[in-house]
């Protein structure tokens, strides 16, 4: 299967508990092209992992749109959100073993993710072993997990998410606790799904390399699309509402409340501080 | 697939391994139950049987066949009367392969020249067998053979002529063929006769005399026109084992007008008890395994929730990756149905194989096998059920929620709704057994009602122990006490814990339920077993009299403290009498406190003068006879009430002189025929050996008959002395002493006069209105008339006249209450305890229905039953309290309360596995909390505090709760299984909860729910080491 196209407007998800609602996404646009390899960054807590549930079909967003393909996830039922996931959207799971049956061996555990899509007409799967031999794991599907090395471990993981043929692959966190050796592994098999099949990636990592050796990198902060770097240059992205997140490292020399006057010449806009900043009071305790 | 379940059920082998256990246990119970039941309902119909009075195996057709006077009938050989009764009476009644009897007998009088005595002249088949003949058996028309009391009466013996005499006819004239003494009395053979019994007497309307055995020629030959007749059938036990509803039919007669011929039988009674126990055995085991299969059901639930939490990520992973439904549930279901069919399979072996072994074979294998099967299939299918009530929580969760390593701790409102059924359905069927229950009625919802108690108070504790743990955690936490916070709190975190505990508390609640009922039925039935039978050891005999029995049984404990003659009566069906020899009562009988003080001896024995005895020899009367006035006269209309001289009497006066062996044999010595003049007279006497003890004086005259008769009224007789070789036997003061004499205590004897004077008795013959009730005896005081006796608190006294007791089933003797018992010893309803010697110089008949008998004291050495036998006494039957005890225990509420107990135990060990799972399941989890606790300074000490405080703590209190539920239950429910299908309650048992069944319980729940408690503790404590170590 070839690539989908990924589609977020204004998407906004919010967590209710006993707490008090904590807003987790508050307005993301964004765009993926079929195809596409891209790298979710940000901090933790900034709802990168939120996103990727969205568009797993996991959660429902509390407002905006995820559209997936021609779907539009909102309008899905779960029945359909379910068949969607085993057939085009493969997803991989934060650490290696949650996304493999322990107790079972890598050759049928990707057997088992390919069978939704096998009753499904019009698409045509692939022998789990060569599967396996996609990501690296040429001759051991008979192995279980708890036999295998970290990275190859994550690769497990990858060829359950990809079991399907998926038009669509979003990986959580598929480095994280590895060394760079199995890094460049995982990053590598990534690689060749993505060439050999089209399909679109989307990872979340909090290593900015593996979103700079990705090619696109989209920050999410705060629940917003912060930035993105694209070609080793990072950018400030228009949101959808028409505002912009300045860069962490320029926001640290105007504390919350600064004013600016914004210029606009020869396509550059300026920034001047202008006028008392008008700290309010909590900032101000913060700060103390 | 089938290969991804195989390698989840090796991954978690431990928890398929509980599910397995847990399954087998419930399908085992299942499995057992019918089975044991069946085998139950076998063996307490066995017991039943051969516990039953031969009077309930066997069937009477009674009637009346042509006799020899009868219009156109002749005298017919005695063989073709016996089958035309067999022929005629087989017709009304007819049970296949029941062995057969026919009687012939007709009522009349056999005289001597020294007595008569009314009795029944008797042919039976096979009776020559079921006699100790002495001489020979009549076997030709004219032989008559006689008891030996009657013999003894009569003092005649074999080849003497005796005369039998039916109303209006003429005397016939009999040999003596021999005397008698029934060999198995007690035995079918003369059940349902009229000349059975220990006694081989016969208490009917025609008189108190033993039959008189005569060949069938016999009877056929009297001058009757009708001769009674009986047809007997001794029913096959195996009816009453297996064809019960066979045996209705073939007594369907019992109840119905059959002409001429009348049914009786108690079989329908022996019937009747079998239903009932078995009744009481199906719904008392019934009702304890669907208990424990309901136990089964939410134990094996919670398990398989537990292990279904194991299950969650895998869940969550086919779900994300889109996998159909039924996939989820195959993977999900199979991890608990292949451990559980396995458990069957093992189960049903098991439970088929332990019930056989326990309650051995089934008449019927087959069709109880095929019934074990179908609730075996009903446990598994329980089983299944629960499995998929416990998985679909996982099927309806959300992926997300599946996949997160903590679970969502939302409490569903489906278990809010699914515990106020319970506690509804609970309350409702508590009320329901309290609204319809009697005092006897045994429904299954009564039966209920200990574990609804039981449910209600484990749902409210268990909905108590979360919030209360988790104050105490707060509190403790706040108080710096770090092992109580963290056991508190994690017992208050931890999902399922509240459930696991309700089990816990319901199955200690049941077994403390079982024990109890256990205990309460066994005390029961030594109790029972006990006041049954009166003594530790009973032995029933045959004697020839009772004063040989209380001679023997003297010779045999001369100590008299381990052996006691007793002699048992009834007078009607409701009363006991007991005659004992009161100065060893206290020693020998099984006195239980609840029946009040014992009786001292000196109430049942006041001082009475010495018995007057004489010695073998020559015995003189010096005595005078003249004819007084009568001093009754006549209640004519214008008759002249006395004085007028009577005429001369026409027959010469005798004097009787009665005494009695040491042995009890009557002997009578005749004097005379007396003149007018006093002169003595003398006759030998012999058979005495060292002495006879005088029981009276008779004057007498002969009738036409040439029999002994009182004679005619105002006839006098003066006694001036007796005596015998040795010496005066009477001596003058006692003849002068009116005190020491006294007339028959009958009630209707009418008569004589007696007065004394100047060392000189006088006996006068007194008129009375009806000729048979005129009596010239006269007996000597040795014994206090009325009879000192003790009597059961709920008797009432006579509604006119003195009291009377009919002792010895003879005739009425009257009595004195001289002090009240809660009950006696033996007694059902009424009872009255007198002094044996007493009561026996007292009664002036023989009597009939007593049943002779030895109480023997617990010490009494084993050899004492061969000096009983030397001295003369014939063991019939043989009883110790213990096998009393151990024929109760072979009836229907032992049977049902051992399954329950047997039930409650099950329950018990299924519990505690459950409560195993739930602790292994959240092992890893704890064990990885406590270690990063430790990582952080926890010390050891402190975590197998947490670990101890949170298992074996929970065990605990589950036990100590679970026992305080019982105790409710016990408190407020009734018995649910009686102790007795009779319903027998003549001694009150314990109420409510007891001390000792309870620690017997908490003992038991300690063991294996702490245990269980404990191996969850360790466990933990270990994981936490290993978690620390890697």
């Amino acid at each position: 299967m070839s690539g989908l196209a990924v589609a977020c407007r204004r998407v906004v998800h919010i967590y209710r508990a006993e707490a008090g609602d904590v807003v987790a996404l508050s307005g993301v646009d964004l765009s993926i092209g079929p195809g596409e390899m891209l790298a979710l960054v940000g901090p933790s807590g900034s709802g990168k992992s939120t996103l990727v549930a969205l568009l797993a079909g996991l959660m429902r967003p509390s407002a905006g749109r995820v559209n997936v393909g021609t779907y539009d996830l909102g309008k899905l039922s779960d029945a359909e959100i379910s068949r969607l996931r085993g057939t085009q959207i493969g997803v991989v799971l934060q650490g290696a073993a949650r996304n493999l049956l322990p107790y079972a061996s890598l050759e049928r555990n990707v057997w088992l993710a390919q069978r939704r899509a096998a009753r499904t007409e019009g698409i045509e799967l692939e022998d789990p072993e060569r599967i396996l031999d996609l990501v690296g794991l040429r001759g051991k599907g008979a192995a279980r997990l708890t036999d295998l090395a970290p990275g190859a471990r994550q690769r497990a993981a990858l060829a359950v998410g990809i079991a399907a043929s998926p038009g669509l692959l979003l990986v959580d966190e598929p480095t994280s606790q590895l060394d760079s050796h199995g890094r460049d592994e995982v990053l590598d098999a990534l690689e060749t799904v993505n060439a050999e099949r089209g399909t679109t990636v989307v990872v979340v990592t909090h290593d900015a390399e593996v979103g700079a050796r990705l090619g696109r990198a989209v920050t999410i902060r705060d629940g917003r699309v912060g930035a993105e770097g694209r070609g080793g240059q990072d950018f400030a992205v228009v949101a959808g509402d028409g505002t912009v997140q300045l860069p962490p490292d320029v926001l640290g020399h105007f504390p919350p409340g600064t004013l600016f006057t914004v210029d606009q010449a020869d396509g550059t806009v300026t920034l001047v501080p202008g006028g008392a900043a008008q700290i309010p009071e909590t900032h101000t305790g913060d700060a103390a | 697939m089938a290969g991804v379940v195989r390698g989840a059920l090796r991954s978690r082998r431990a928890q398929a391994a509980t599910v397995l256990v847990l399954t087998g246990l419930a399908v085992a119970v299942a499995a057992a139950a019918p089975w044991y039941a069946r085998a139950a309902e076998r063996s307490v119909a066995v017991a039943d049987v051969d516990g039953a009075r031969s009077s309930e195996l066997v069937v009477r057709v009674a009637g009346r066949v042509e006799g020899s006077i009868a219009p156109g009938g002749s005298v017919r050989p005695g063989d073709e009367v016996v089958s035309e009764v067999g022929e005629q009476a087989g017709d009304v009644v007819d049970v296949p392969g029941a062995g057969t009897t026919v009687s012939l007998r007709e009522s009349g009088t056999i005289a001597s020249e020294l007595a008569r005595i009314n009795l029944r002249l008797v042919y039976r088949d096979e009776m020559c067998e079921h006699l100790d003949v002495e001489g020979k058996c009549p076997q030709a028309a004219g032989e008559v053979l006689l008891s030996r009391r009657t013999a003894q009466t009569l003092q005649v013996g074999a080849g003497d002529k005796v005369e039998f005499v039916l109303a209006s006819q003429p005397p016939i004239e009999f040999t003596v063929a021999g005397t008698y003494q029934i060999g198995d009395p007690l035995g079918a053979y003369w059940a349902l006769t009229d000349f059975g019994g220990s006694a081989a007497l016969d208490p009917g309307a025609d008189g108190p005399g033993d039959p008189a055995f005569v060949a069938s020629d016999t009877v056929a030959a009297l001058p009757v026109k009708e001769i009674l007749a009986d047809y007997h059938l001794r029913v096959p036990e195996r009816l009453f084992l297996d064809d019960l509803a066979g045996l209705r039919a073939d007594l369907s007669a019992v109840s119905r007008n059959s002409g001429a011929w009348r049914v009786t039988t108690d079989a329908v009674t022996l019937a009747n008890r079998i239903d009932q126990e078995r009744d009481l055995v199906t719904l008392g085991v019934g009702v304890a395994a669907v208990q424990l299969l309901v136990l089964c059901w939410f134990g094996l639930f919670f398990a398989v929730r537990h292990t279904a939490e194991q299950r969650r990520p895998d869940i969550g992973l086919l779900k994300l990756r889109g996998a159909a439904r039924w996939r989820l549930w195959y993977l999900a279901i199979a991890q608990s149905a292949v451990p559980m069919v396995g458990g069957a399979v093992l189960g049903v072996v098991v439970g088929l194989g332990g019930a056989r072994l326990v309650a051995g074979q089934v008449p019927e294998p087959g069709s109880a096998a095929l019934f074990s099967g179908i609730a075996a299939l009903a446990a598994l299918a329980g089983a299944l059920l629960a499995a998929v009530a416990a998985d679909a929580g996982g099927m309806r969760a959300p992926v997300t929620d599946l996949l997160r390593h903590v679970p969502s701790r939302r409490r569903g409102w489906r278990a809010e709704v699914v515990d106020l059924i319970i506690v509804l359905v609970a309350a409702a069927g508590l009320y329901q057994s309290y609204a319809t229950a009697s005092e006897d009625d045994t429904s299954g919802l009564a039966l209920l009602a200990p574990a609804l108690i039981a449910v209600l108070v484990a749902l409210a504790a268990a909905r108590l122990l979360t919030p209360l743990a988790g104050r105490v955690g707060r509190r403790a936490l706040r108080s710096g006490r770090v092992p109580a916070a963290l056991g508190a709190t994690q017992l208050a975190r931890r999902p399922g814990t509240h459930r696991v505990f309700a089990l816990l508390v319901i199955a200690v609640a049941l077994l403390g339920t079982a024990v109890g009922g256990w205990a309460a039925a066994s005390d029961g039935r030594t109790e029972r077993a006990r006041h049954e039978l009166g003594a530790d050891r009973v032995l029933t005999v045959q004697a020839r009299s009772r004063a040989q029995l209380v001679a023997a049984v003297r010779a045999a404990d001369p100590g008299g403290t381990q052996a006691m003659a007793v002699v048992r009566s009834n007078d009607g069906p409701a009363t006991v009498l007991l005659a004992v020899d009161s100065a060893r009562f206290a020693a020998v009988a099984d006195w239980q406190p609840v029946y009040g003080d014992v009786p001292p001896a000196a109430l049942l024995r006041p001082p009475a003068p010495e018995p007057l005895s004489a010695a073998d020899g020559e015995l003189t009367l010096d005595v005078a006879a003249k004819m007084m006035p009568a001093p009754l006269a006549p209640l004519t209309p214008g008759g002249a009430a006395g004085g007028a001289a009577a005429p001369a009497p026409a027959e010469p006066i005798f004097v009787l002189v009665h005494l009695a062996t040491e042995a009890g044999d009557q002997v009578s010595l005749r004097f005379g025929p007396l003149g007018d003049a006093r002169a003595t007279y003398r006759a030998p006497l012999s058979g005495c050996g060292a002495g006879c003890r005088l029981l009276g004086i008779e004057p007498v005259t002969r009738n036409f008959t040439g029999r002994s008769v009182a004679p005619e009224p105002g006839a006098t007789v003066t006694v001036f002395g007796l005596s015998g070789a040795a010496g005066p036997v009477a001596p003058p003061a006692v003849l002068g002493d009116v005190s020491r004499w006294r007339a028959g205590v009958g009630r209707a004897t009418v008569g004589p006069n007696l007065t004394a004077a100047d060392g000189a008795l006088t006996i006068t013959a007194v008129r009375a209105a009806r000729e048979d009730d005129r009596s010239t005896r006269v007996y000597v005081v040795d014994a206090p008339a009325p009879l000192p006796v003790v009597s059961t608190g709920n008797t009432s006294p006579p509604a006119e006249g003195d009291p009377r007791l009919a002792v010895f089933g003879g005739e009425d003797v009257p009595v004195r209450t001289v002090g009240a018992v809660r009950t006696l010893p033996t007694v059902h309803r009424f009872g009255y305890l007198m002094d044996l010697e007493y009561a026996d110089r007292i009664a002036e008949n023989p009597g009939t229905v007593d049943v002779p008998q030895v109480w023997l004291a617990p010490g009494a050495p084993a050899g004492i039953v061969d000096k009983l036998r030397a001295g003369g006494l014939t063991v019939i039957s043989d009883e110790t309290a213990a096998s009393v005890t151990d024929r109760l225990g072979r009836e229907a509420p032992p049977s049902a309360l051992r399954f329950q107990l047997v039930a409650a135990l099950a329950g018990l060990l299924l519990t505690a596995g459950a409560f195993i799972v739930v602790a292994a399941v959240e092992r890893p989890e704890r064990a990885a909390e406590l270690a990063a606790l430790r990582a952080q300074g926890l010390p050891p000490r402190v975590v197998r505090r947490v670990a101890w405080g949170g298992y074996a703590g929970l065990a605990v209190a589950a036990v100590l709760l679970g026992l305080g539920a019982s105790a409710l239950a016990q408190a407020v429910t009734r018995r649910p299984i009686p102790l007795f299908v009779d319903g027998w309650d003549v001694l009150p048992v314990a109420v409510g909860p007891q001390p000792l069944p309870l620690g017997l319980a908490l003992l038991v729940g300690l063991l294996v729910v702490g245990a269980a408690g404990a191996v969850a503790a360790v466990l933990l404590v270990r994981a936490v080491r290993r978690e620390e170590s890697a």
